[in-house]
C-alpha cells in the first residue's frame, strides 16, 4: 500500500516540479552560450543579463517552491478536498504521511542535486574540465594515501544528520498542520502557532540535551578524550544530533499520527 | 455481521452546534436505505462519519461490527458531494488508480458504462462539465464490488435524464448482498428505488421504515408524507 502511496504521490507532484528543472537547465545551457558570446563580444550583454537573472530566479523559485509543494501536498491534499479520497482508501493515516513525507525528502535531494548540475553546466569550459580532471586525481590521491575509516564515517555522519534534519524539518512542519487542523475553527492560524511552539519546545529539547551530553562528556574521561581529539569523534558529535533529531522527527510523527487517526474532522 | 451499519448513541457537535444526537439505527445487508432530510439535518455527517472522515463526539458508529478504519475503509464505497477527484487526471488514469488501491474495483465495469454514455476515458476531468464530472465520479464508486454503498446526493445536480441513468445503475450494479445508503432530498426521484427510508431532523430520527409500509398504513408515497412531515 505504501509503495502504492509513494507511486501516485511522485506522479502527483512530478508534473510540477519536472518542468521547471527542464527550465532551469535550458537556461544553464542558455546561460553558457552567453559566457561564451561574451568572451568573444559585448553584443547581447542585455539578454545575457535577463537571461542570468531568469536562472538565478529559478534557483530561487525551485527551493521555493519545493517548501510550498511540500506543505501544500499536505495541508492540501490531506486535509482538502481531495482528502476525502485519501482518507478513505483503505490505508492507515501513518502510512499517508510516510509517504508524503518521503516523496518531500526526494524532491528536496533533488532539487539540491539538479541546481548543482545546473552550476556544473554554467561554469563548464575546457579549462574547467580540465580542472576538474586535476582535481579528482589529486582528490585520489589523497584517498588512497591518507584516507581513513574515520573519514568515510564523518561525511557519512554528516550526510545522515543532514537527512535526519530534513525528516525532523518536514514532519514539524505535517505536525504543526495536524494540530491546526484539530482546532474547531480558526485552523490556519493555529497551524501557524503550533508552528511556533513546536520549534520553541524542539530548542528547549535541544538545550537539555547538549546540557546531558556535556555533562556525561565530563564524567567520562575516555569519552571526552575520543570526541576531542579522534576523528571519530566528530562523527559521534555528528551522530548525536542526528539521532536527536531523529527522535524529535518520531515525536513528531506520533502526533501527527494520532491526530489525523483519532481526531480528523474533514471538513 | 448482520448489521453493516450500526449506531449506537451516535453524537457529533461541532462546538456549540449539534450536527447529530444520540441516533441509533441498525441497517442489515442487502437493503437500498434512503436517507432522508431537509438540509442540515445531518445526512451528510452520518455519512462521513462511516467513512471515518468525522469522528463521533459519543457514542459509536460500527461498520460490520468494527469502527471505521482500514478493513471498513475496504468494504466501503463513498460518493460524497463535492468534487474530491484529481482534476489534472484523466479518467483512465483514475481507472487505474482505483483498480491499484481497491481489490473489489472492476475496470471492466467502469468502462462499460462510460462508454455507455459517451464520455471519452482520455479526457481529463478540469475538461468535463459538472454533470459529466459527477457521472464519472459516480460510476468509479459503482464499479466497485463493495459491502456498503454510501452515497451523498448522487442526483444532485444532474438534470433529469442523467438523474434515471445514475438510479439504474446504482441498482444495476450493486449485489443483493451489498446495502446502498442514499441520501437525498430529490425523493419524488429516488423513491421508486428505495427499500427503507430513515428521515433525520435536526440530527435525530424521526422515523425509520420500509417503504411499503408506508406506502401501505400511510397511504401516501414517501415524497407527501416527507412534505408533511417536514413543512415549513
Amino acid at each position: 500500500m505504501l509503495r502504492k502511496l509513494l507511486k501516485y504521490e511522485l506522479k502527483a507532484t512530478a508534473r510540477t516540479f519536472l518542468p521547471l528543472y527542464g527550465c532551469l537547465i535550458l537556461f544553464a545551457v542558455i546561460n553558457r552560450v552567453f559566457v561564451a558570446i561574451q568572451d568573444r563580444t559585448e553584443h547581447f550583454s542585455f539578454f545575457f543579463g535577463v537571461s542570468l537573472t531568469s536562472y538565478i530566479f529559478l534557483i530561487v523559485a525551485i527551493f521555493a517552491l519545493t517548501v510550498f509543494v511540500m506543505i501544500q501536498r499536505f495541508y492540501k491534499s490531506l486535509l482538502g478536498d481531495e482528502g476525502y479520497l485519501m482518507f478513505t482508501l483503505p490505508t492507515t493515516p501513518g502510512k499517508l504521511i510516510l509517504s508524503k513525507l518521503i516523496i518531500s525528502i526526494f524532491w528536496v535531494v533533488v532539487s539540491i542535486a539538479i541546481t548543482g548540475f545546473s552550476i556544473m553546466i554554467l561554469a563548464m569550459s575546457t579549462g574547467f574540465w580540465q580542472a576538474m580532471g586535476q582535481l579528482f586525481q589529486a582528490l585520489g590521491l589523497y584517498f588512497r594515501e591518507y584516507f581513513s575509516f574515520a573519514d568515510v564515517s564523518v561525511l557519512t555522519s554528516f550526510l545522515f544528520l543532514g537527512l535526519c534534519g530534513l525528516t525532523y524539518l518536514i514532519l514539524s512542519v505535517y505536525c504543526a498542520i495536524a494540530v491546526g487542523h484539530s482546532f474547531k475553527q480558526h485552523r490556519a492560524i493555529g497551524s501557524v502557532g503550533a508552528y511556533l511552539v513546536i520549534c520553541l519546545i524542539s530548542q528547549v529539547a535541544t538545550t537539555l540535551c547538549v546540557q546531558m551530553g556535556g555533562f556525561f562528556t565530563t564524567r567520562l574521561p575516555s569519552l571526552e578524550h575520543l570526541l576531542l581529539y579522534e576523528k571519530y569523534g566528530i562523527s559521534l558529535f555528528l551522530l548525536f544530533f542526528a539521532v536527536m533529531y531523529l527522535i524529535f522527527a518520531a515525536v513528531c510523527y506520533v502526533v501527527t499520527q494520532q491526530l489525523l487517526s483519532k481526531r480528523l474532522n474533514l471538513a | 455481521m448482520e448489521n453493516i451499519l450500526e449506531c449506537r448513541a451516535l453524537t457529533k457537535t461541532y462546538g456549540y452546534r449539534t450536527a447529530l444526537s444520540n441516533l441509533d439505527i441498525a441497517i442489515p445487508r442487502g437493503r437500498i436505505v434512503g436517507l432522508l432530510g431537509p438540509n442540515g439535518s445531518g445526512k451528510t455527517t452520518l455519512i462521513k462519519l462511516a467513512c471515518g472522515l468525522l469522528t463521533p463526539t459519543a457514542g459509536q458508529i460500527l461498520i460490520d461490527g468494527k469502527a471505521p478504519g482500514l478493513e471498513s475503509k475496504a468494504i466501503v464505497s463513498y460518493l460524497p458531494e463535492r468534487s474530491y477527484l484529481n482534476n489534472w487526471m484523466c479518467i483512465q488514469e483514475l481507472i487505474r488508480f482505483f483498480q491499484d488501491f481497491y481489490q473489489d474495483f472492476q475496470p471492466e465495469v467502469a468502462y462499460d458504462m462510460l462508454q455507455r454514455l459517451n464520455i471519452d476515458p482520455r479526457d481529463r476531468l478540469k475538461n468535463l462539465s459538472k454533470g459529466t464530472k459527477e457521472k464519472v465520479q459516480l460510476i468509479l464508486v459503482m464499479s466497485r464490488r463493495a459491502q456498503l454503498y454510501l452515497l451523498d446526493e448522487p442526483i444532485g445536480g444532474v438534470d433529469p435524464a442523467t438523474r434515471d441513468y445514475i438510479l439504474h445503475t446504482i441498482i444495476g450494479n450493486y449485489n443483493e448482498n451489498s446495502t446502498v445508503i442514499l441520501s437525498t432530498h430529490l425523493i419524488a426521484d429516488v423513491e421508486q428505488i428505495l427499500d427503507d427510508v430513515i428521515f433525520l431532523s435536526n440530527g435525530k430520527i424521526l422515523m425509520a421504515s420500509p417503504v411499503d409500509e408506508i406506502r401501505e398504513r400511510q397511504g401516501k408515497s414517501v415524497d407527501d408524507l416527507f412534505r408533511e412531515v417536514f413543512k415549513c
